[in-house]
């Protein structure tokens, strides 16, 4: 298709968690927890987060 | 024997799991709904194939969080032996049970056929009955079948003899052509360290009969009953 300079592609999931007002240390620590238990699964996926 | 044969939304073939252990082999096998706390008394759990709660998420990323895979856990952690086919295979790896995750065919496609499958240690309970060298025809049905783990975690399972079975051509070579779905190292199926927990993807359960064109299955489950009855013990 032409496109230029691509060296790799990546695809993967793109989640959106609402929170209730609350303790960002805390909500961190928490989402990690789920990052790492149930919404990826470590051997075969990397993740990141933000809280905003 | 008693078996329990685990059942989640979306899971398929469990009868056909309770029909071998049950019509065919002569045991005790009863299904187990995932919402349930307890596997009561039983000598061993199947869990079998289908797309339990949807796929949802990853393959048997959420059947893992479900009332009665706690009791699984606690039956494994205590040495109770527990086969999981297919979706069960998916599940059990996401629960930890077993090493490595099975992720999307290599080829993206769903793959329904009949595959060799060359047993690759009888050193378990899983195998012992099978014959040396012998291949196994049995059909594969599945989208996410491609065994992945770390090269770490590939080293140590063939240095603690860990990999049960591998896709071979109807010679028994480890080809690429013989190899369904792009797994590392053709495997098919693996076990745990402490050797009582295995998972394949093939459906051994539809090829123990010969009216379903192939009975090689068969040994799978005649190795864990024989296993079971004799209390055998199986080390590294």
């Amino acid at each position: 298709m032409g496109y230029r300079g691509v060296k790799a592609v990546h695809v993967g999931k793109y989640l959106e968690i609402e929170l209730a007002d609350g303790d960002k240390a805390a909500y961190q620590k928490q989402i990690d927890e789920a990052c790492h238990k149930l919404l990826s699964n470590p051997v075969i996926e990397d993740y990141h987060f933000t809280i905003e | 024997m008693n078996f329990a044969v685990l059942q989640f939304p979306g899971t398929n073939r469990e009868s056909d799991a309770v029909h071998i252990l049950q019509n065919v082999l002569g045991h005790s096998a009863r299904l187990v709904w995932h919402k349930e706390a307890s596997l009561g008394n039983v000598d061993g759990v199947i869990v079998p194939g289908g797309f339990s709660y949807g796929d949802y998420l990853r393959t048997g990323a959420v059947a893992r969080f479900s009332p009665i895979m706690q009791d699984v856990k606690r039956f494994a952690d205590a040495g109770g032996h527990v086969l999981g086919i297919c979706n069960g295979f998916q599940i059990l790896c996401e629960a930890g049970l077993l090493p490595g995750a099975l992720v999307r065919n290599k080829s993206l496609q769903f793959r329904c056929e009949h595959v060799f499958l060359k047993t690759a240690t009888t050193n378990s309970p899983f195998t012992s009955k099978i014959a040396k060298g012998q291949l196994m025809r049995v059909p594969i049905a599945h989208g996410e079948g491609c065994y992945f783990a770390t090269d770490a975690t590939l080293k140590e399972l063939q240095a603690k003899d860990q990999i049960l079975w591998q896709y071979s051509d109807a010679k028994g070579a480890l080809t690429e052509a013989a190899n369904p779905n792009g797994s590392l190292m053709n495997i098919a199926g693996v076990l745990n360290e402490k050797r009582n927990v295995a998972g394949l993807m093939p459906h051994p359960e539809n090829a123990s009969e010969p009216l379903l064109g192939s009975a090689d299955g068969r040994a799978i489950f005649e190795s864990l009953v024989h296993s079971l009855a004799n209390k055998a013990n199986f080390q590294t």
